[in-house]
């Protein structure tokens, strides 16, 4: 399969699955938007949670990212009264939850676009990729959304790298 | 007499949110929470709970794996996949002994679903 129908096909169910998994986490309601992209997507947070879903010839590196201020803001809501430091990693643990959640489904989609149960997905990890360790994703390789919950403030983003071998 | 449960998933949150369902909703008394499939074993061999939860996909040792070695040890154990992964991984577990399983995300939120979850559990626990 190639990269651009896959990214198609995953780009037109991203905003849902994502949301999905956010009301499983989150206290508030996310809208989701593309985020138009331009030569490169770039994953630049001290904070960024990845996951990679994979089938023989196909990968999907998936991240999620949030300001600290979000983080801050949201972990507020879920959880008041929490020490700064317990809030946000149990905040960063939500976030890991939605992308397990979305990676599970997109190795899902995988096997059945693939004919194959040999998919898989890595657990979620934290990472800095800030600065010089910024990721770079090619706009043509990749998807990316930002969710917002207006009322609250918070905002996320979802971004992905998406490849196949030829 | 209480239920005894012990939770594991790799997800802080996710533990902390099954953890406050099962005391506060059922009345579960929750002995202990892991993050790895190796914790999931060693836990269970100590707590030996009426009910173990666990994801599938989890470091160091996957819940499939964990899932085996708990069986090998205590075929009576009562194993509930938590997870978000659908297909041949999840059959599989379920060939290979986990009573049931309850799909992510985890809508406490939702009637329905905690409905489904305590008929699940109800199930479970009917076997011995």
């Amino acid at each position: 399969m190639k990269e651009a129908v896959l990214k198609d096909l995953i780009g037109g169910h991203l905003v849902r699955l994502v949301i999905t998994a956010a009301q499983g986490v989150y206290p508030d309601a996310y809208e989701g938007k593309a985020v138009s992209g331009h030569g490169l997507f770039s994953i630049d947070s001290t904070l960024a949670v990845s996951q990679l879903a994979c089938s023989p010839v196909s990968q999907i590196l998936s991240f999620l990212t949030m300001e600290t201020d979000s983080m801050l803001r949201l972990g507020n809501r879920m959880l008041p009264g929490r020490p700064k430091e317990e809030s946000l990693k149990l905040v960063l643990s939500a976030n890991a939850e939605i992308l397990n959640f979305v990676s599970s489904r997109l190795a899902w989609l995988l096997s059945k676009l693939e004919n194959t149960s040999d998919t898989e997905i890595s657990p979620p990890e934290v990472s800095n990729f800030s600065g010089d360790r910024a990721f770079r994703i090619r706009a043509d390789e990749g998807l990316c959304f930002d969710f917002t919950c207006a009322p609250h403030n918070l905002a996320f983003r979802y971004s992905a790298e998406i490849q196949t071998l030829p | 007499m209480d239920k005894s449960v012990v939770i594991v998933d790799d997800s802080k949150f996710q533990t902390m949110q099954l953890g406050r369902f099962f005391t506060d909703v059922l009345g579960y008394t929750v002995r202990a929470s892991g993050e790895n499939g190796e914790e999931a074993v060693s836990l269970y061999r100590e707590h030996k709970p009426d009910l173990i939860t666990m994801d599938l996909t989890m470091p160091k040792l996957d819940g499939r794996e964990a899932l085996i070695r708990i069986l090998e040890e205590f075929p009576e154990a009562r194993v509930l996949i938590i997870t978000a992964l659908k297909g041949p991984l999840l059959l599989d577990c379920l060939t290979l002994g986990a009573r049931s399983y309850i799909e992510k995300p985890l809508r406490f939120d939702k009637e329905d679903f905690v409905l489904d979850f305590k008929a699940t559990l109800e199930e479970i626990l009917k076997v011995p």
